[in-house]
C-alpha cells in the first residue's frame, strides 16, 4: 500500500493541472456562453441528408457547421 | 386559413392577402414586412427556422430611407475608429442584436451572416445577445451585414464595452472559477473521506489516516480561501454593519469546520476518534455557490439582453459645416453645433430650432403619442423623433447632458433612496444566528468547567448541527418555485424582494398609456354623413393614410386594401388624393371641407377626430365620414383593477397625458385617484408623498418618463413593451400583455409567504430540537449529517408545491 504515498501526490498534480486548464479556458471566454452550444447542436441542417425527406431538392447542401 | 401571421403571429388585417409557399405549404402573412423576411429566409434555404423556433418572431419595423442612410454611415472610417479594431486586414467589432426571441433566431442569423462573402466569423452569445463580427473590409462592408440583419427582421448596432460591462464579465468568470474549484475539491475530498468513514470497520494504519487527512486539507484550503470568499466577505460585512444575514452562520460554519478539522489534522493523534469535515466544507460551499450562480444567471438573462440596446439617442448625427453636411459620432457633438434632423430621424441632442417647421414624436419622453409641432425657436429634446420634415437645430446640450440622460441620472438617485424591503429570512436569521452563537458560547463555558477537553468538540458539533442548511434553503427554494411558475405565466421577477414587496403593497399606481391602455391609437367610432358605406369610407381613409407617417395613420392600417394615387400632404392639416378615380380629402374639419361651412351638424368632443370628404370637379367638398380615434383599454384592465380593489389595494393613475383622456379611462375603470399631465419629477414626488404616509407603493409603467418613479417605488413592474432601460431597472417585467397575470402574481406571493413561513418554522424547530442534544454531546456526526439532509429535503419538497 506504500504506493499510495506516490500515487496520491501524482493525482494532486493532475488535479492542479486540471484546475489550471480550467482557469485558462475560463479566461479565454469558453464559458461566457453557457447556453449556445446546447441549442446549436440541435440546429444542424440534416434535413436534406435524411433519405425519406428527399421529396424535393433543397437549395444547397449544408455548410459544414453553424460556427466556422 | 389561419387568421394570424406565420412570421410574427399577429392578427392579419381584414382583406390583406400575402401568401408564400414554405416547405410545401401555403402560409399567410400580416404585412409585407413579414412576407419579405420570410422570403429572405426561404431564399437562403433556411426555412427550418420556422420548425426550430419556440416563439413567434417580432413584427418588423419597415426600414425607411433615412434609417438605411444611417446604417450606411457606419461604413465611415472615421466613425469606425470608435468601435472597430483592424488587425492583419481583418476588422473586428462587437454588435448588439435586438428582437431575438429564441435560440432559432441566433441559428438563423449566424447561418445567414456567415454566408455573406468576406465574413470571417460571426457568433452570437445566447445570454447577452451580443455578437462578435470579424470581416475582411475589402470584400464586404459593415453596412452590408447590418442591413442583412435588418432584412431578417432583427436590429443591430455596434456597441462599445464600458467599464461596468467589463467588470460584470470578470465577476461572472470568477464565479464560474470558484464553482469549478469547489466542485473539483468536493469530488477529491469524497474520495479521501470514504476510507475514513468506513475505516472503523476495517482498521486502517495510522499513517494512511494522516495521509488522507493531509490530502483533504490541501484540497480544501483553496475552497475556503478562494471559493468561499464571497460568503466570508459578506459575513465580515454583517459584523461591521451589525445586521446579521445568513452569510454569517454560513461563513462561521465553513471556517469553524475547516479550522477544527485542520487542528485535528495538524496536532491530533491519527486515530478515528476525532472526525474531520473537509468533505462537508467543500460540498457545502459548492452547493451554495451553485445556487447563487443560478440566481445570478436568471437575473441577468432576460434583463441584460437588450441592456445596451437602448437606442434613446442615435449613435451618429448629421452636422452642418461650411463644407456641407457631414456625419459625426454623436458623442463628439459640442454645444453650438448645427445639426440637421431629417424626417424619421431621432434628435441626437437637445437644441433650438433654427430653420424649418415640423412635428416631433415625444412619446419616449412624455408618453404623449400625438406629435408636437415645432417651429423656429422651439426646444427639441434629444431622443424624440422628427415625424414630418427636415429641421436645422443649434445644439444647446451635448447628448450626455440632454434631458433623456438627465432622467436616467435621476433614476440613480431615486434608486438610492428606494425603501428597502427587509426580507423575513434576514430577520429570522439575525435572531437565529444570535441565538446559536450565544448557546454555543454558553455550552462552551459550561463544558469548560465540567470537562475542559470536550469544549472544542461540543462547540463544533453545535455549530455543525445547527448549520443553517434548511434555514438558508427556506426562502430561495420557495422563491425559485414561485418565480418559475410566474415566468411560465409571463411575469419575470428580476429582484429578490419582489415577492415580499407584493405582500405588503397597499397602493398600486398605473401609468395610463401602454399599461391600462394599448398605447396606440385605434379607430373607435365611425360616423357616416352622406349615405356612404361605412366599410368603403374606412377603406378610402386607409388608402390615403397609407402615404402618411403620422401616428394617426397606423390606426387605419387594419383597413388597408388598395393604394391611393396622387396623394399630397398638407403638413399639419391633412391629406388629399385620388382613389378609384375620385378625389378625397382627409384631415381636420376645416381642411376636409376646404374651409367651407359644414352642412350637417357636427359634434366634436375632446378626443381625436378626423374627417373624410369627397372633392367634386368644381372643388366642392362633401363630408362623407367622421372617424373618432382613441387609445383603447386593454381587455383585462377592468378585471385587473377590480381584483386589486377587492383585495383592498388602492388603485391610482399617474399619467403624462391630458386630464381629459385620463379621466375618460379612469371613469371606465372606476379609479378615483388620478393625476394627469405629470412630469417625471412630479410623478416621483407623488410616490414619495404616498410613502411618507406610510403607504407601500407598487408602480406599473412602461415609458422612459416612468423611469424615476419606477425606481422610487417600493415595487416596480415594467410592461413587456417598455423601453429596455425601463425593463432593466424594474423589479419585475410583464412579458405579455395579460394584466390578469399581475393579480395572479400577488396571489402567488401570498402563498409563497406562507410556504416560506412553514419552511422556517420547520427548520427552526428541527434545529431547536437538535441543539440541546448536541450541547449534551449526544449527537454522533453521521446522524447530524443525515438529519440535516432530511430536513433540507423537507424544505425543498414543501417549496415545490408552489409550482402547481
Amino acid at each position: 500500500m506504500e504506493i499510495l504515498f506516490i500515487l496520491i501526490p501524482v493525482s494532486i498534480a493532475f488535479v492542479a493541472l486540471a484546475i489550471w486548464i480550467f482557469g485558462w479556458a475560463i479566461k479565454n471566454g469558453q464559458y461566457d456562453d453557457l447556453e449556445g452550444p446546447a441549442h446549436s447542436i440541435l440546429f444542424d441542417d440534416d434535413a436534406d441528408m435524411i433519405p425519406d425527406r428527399n421529396d424535393k431538392p433543397k437549395t444547397k447542401p449544408a455548410k459544414n457547421s453553424t460556427k466556422p | 386559413m389561419p387568421d394570424t401571421c406565420y412570421h410574427c403571429d399577429e392578427l392579419i388585417p381584414r382583406g390583406f392577402n400575402a401568401v408564400l409557399t414554405i416547405s410545401g405549404q401555403q402560409q399567410v402573412f400580416c404585412c409585407y414586412g413579414c412576407l419579405a423576411i420570410a422570403e429572405t429566409i426561404v431564399s437562403g434555404g433556411l426555412e427550418n427556422f420556422y420548425q426550430h423556433r419556440t416563439q413567434a418572431s417580432e413584427k418588423p419595423d419597415p426600414l425607411n430611407q433615412s434609417q438605411q442612410d444611417e446604417i450606411h454611415l457606419y461604413d465611415d472610417k472615421a466613425l469606425q475608429e470608435d468601435f472597430v479594431t483592424v488587425k492583419d486586414g481583418i476588422s473586428e467589432t462587437h454588435l448588439s442584436i435586438g428582437s431575438i426571441t429564441c435560440a432559432a433566431c441566433i441559428w438563423l442569423l449566424e447561418r445567414e451572416i456567415n454566408n455573406i462573402e468576406g465574413i470571417h466569423r460571426f457568433t452570437i452569445n445566447h445570454t447577452s445577445h451580443r455578437a462578435i463580427l470579424t470581416w475582411v473590409d475589402d470584400e464586404c462592408s459593415l453596412s452590408t451585414v447590418l442591413l442583412k440583419i435588418r432584412k431578417l427582421g432583427y436590429k443591430a448596432r455596434p456597441y462599445q464595452d464600458d467599464l461596468a460591462k467589463k467588470q460584470a464579465q470578470i465577476e461572472k468568470r470568477t464565479s464560474i472559477f470558484r464553482i469549478a474549484i469547489a466542485g473539483i475539491a468536493t469530488m477529491q475530498n469524497m474520495m479521501f473521506s470514504l476510507p475514513l468513514y468506513l475505516g472503523s470497520a476495517n482498521s486502517i494504519d495510522p499513517e494512511f489516516i494522516a495521509l488522507f487527512r493531509w490530502v483533504s486539507l490541501i484540497m480544501c484550503t483553496p475552497v475556503v480561501l478562494f471559493s468561499a470568499w464571497p460568503f466570508i466577505k459578506a459575513g465580515l460585512r454583517d459584523i461591521r454593519t451589525r445586521h446579521l444575514t445568513m452569510d454569517l452562520p454560513v461563513s462561521i460554519a465553513i471556517l469553524a469546520a475547516y479550522s477544527a478539522s485542520s487542528y485535528i489534522t495538524l496536532f491530533s493523534s491519527s486515530n478515528l476518534e476525532s472526525d474531520v469535515y473537509f468533505d462537508s466544507v467543500a460540498m457545502f460551499t459548492f452547493f451554495l455557490l451553485l445556487g447563487r450562480f443560478f440566481e445570478m444567471q436568471t437575473r441577468h438573462k432576460h434583463l441584460n439582453n437588450d441592456a445596451d440596446f437602448n437606442q434613446l439617442l442615435p449613435a451618429t448625427a448629421r452636422v452642418q459645416t461650411p463644407d456641407g453636411e457631414i456625419s459625426k459620432p454623436a458623442h463628439k457633438i459640442e454645444i453650438g453645433d448645427v445639426l440637421i434632423i431629417h424626417q424619421g430621424q431621432i434628435a441626437p441632442a437637445d437644441g433650438i430650432v433654427l430653420e424649418g417647421q415640423s412635428r416631433f414624436d415625444e412619446s419616449a419622453l412624455t408618453g404623449e403619442f400625438l406629435p408636437i409641432s415645432k417651429t423656429v425657436g422651439s426646444h427639441i429634446n434629444g431622443g424624440t423623433a422628427n415625424v414630418e420634415n427636415t429641421l436645422v437645430i443649434a445644439t444647446t446640450a451635448t447628448p450626455k447632458h440632454s434631458r433623456v440622460s438627465a432622467i436616467i441620472r435621476m433614476l440613480d438617485q431615486a434608486q438610492h433612496e428606494k425603501p428597502q424591503t427587509v426580507q423575513i429570512a434576514d430577520i429570522v436569521a439575525s435572531y437565529f444566528v444570535t441565538f446559536v452563537l450565544l448557546s454555543a458560547s454558553v455550552a462552551g463555558v459550561f463544558w469548560y468547567f465540567i470537562e475542559p477537553e470536550a469544549v472544542f468538540s461540543t462547540v463544533l458539533s453545535i455549530l455543525v448541527v445547527t448549520c443553517p442548511c434548511a434555514l438558508s434553503l427556506a426562502t430561495p427554494t420557495a422563491m425559485t418555485s414561485v418565480n418559475t411558475f410566474l415566468r411560465s405565466k409571463g411575469l419575470l421577477m428580476a429582484k429578490g424582494h419582489t415577492i415580499e414587496a407584493m405582500n405588503s403593497t397597499t397602493d398600486i399606481i398605473f401609468d395610463k398609456t401602454g399599461t391600462l391602455t394599448e398605447g396606440k391609437l385605434q379607430l373607435s367610432r365611425t360616423t357616416i354623413y352622406s349615405g356612404i358605406d361605412k366599410l368603403k369610407a374606412q377603406t378610402i381613409a386607409a388608402a390615403l393614410e397609407n402615404h402618411s407617417r403620422h401616428p394617426i395613420a397606423s390606426a387605419f392600417k387594419p383597413y388597408f386594401k388598395e393604394k391611393a394615387e396622387q396623394v399630397e400632404t398638407t403638413l399639419g392639416y391633412g391629406l388629399q388624393g385620388s382613389f378609384q378615380g375620385k378625389t378625397y380629402r382627409l384631415g381636420h374639419l376645416a381642411f376636409a371641407l376646404n374651409n367651407a361651412a359644414p352642412k350637417d351638424k357636427i359634434e366634436v368632443p375632446l378626443s381625436i377626430h378626423i374627417f373624410l370628404s369627397e372633392v367634386s370637379e368644381d372643388q366642392q367638398c362633401t363630408l362623407l365620414a367622421q372617424f373618432e380615434l382613441s387609445d383603447t383599454l386593454r381587455e383585462e384592465s377592468l378585471s385587473c383593477v377590480k381584483a386589486f380593489q377587492a383585495q383592498g389595494i388602492e388603485v391610482h393613475i399617474l399619467s403624462g397625458d391630458h386630464l381629459n383622456s385620463v379621466q375618460h379611462i379612469a371613469d371606465q375603470l372606476g379609479i378615483k385617484h388620478i393625476k394627469a399631465a405629470q412630469s417625471p419629477e412630479q410623478k416621483l414626488n407623488y410616490v414619495r408623498k404616498l410613502q411618507q404616509e406610510n403607504k407601500e407603493v407598487a408602480m406599473v409603467g412602461d415609458g422612459i418618463n416612468d423611469l424615476p418613479v419606477l425606481s422610487g417605488a417600493r415595487l416596480s413592474i415594467a410592461m413587456g413593451g417598455a423601453s429596455d432601460i425601463t425593463k432593466l431597472n424594474s423589479d419585475a417585467v410583464l412579458l405579455n400583455s395579460h394584466m390578469s397575470v399581475l393579480n395572479l402574481a400577488f396571489q402567488s406571493a401570498n402563498r409563497a409567504r406562507k410556504i416560506i413561513k412553514q419552511n422556517m418554522a420547520w427548520a427552526i424547530a428541527y434545529n431547536l430540537l437538535m441543539l440541546p442534544l448536541a450541547a449534551m454531546g449526544l449527537v454522533p456526526p453521521y446522524f447530524a449529517a443525515l438529519g440535516m439532509s432530511l430536513s433540507s429535503l423537507v424544505v425543498v419538497f414543501n417549496s415545490l408545491r408552489l409550482k402547481s
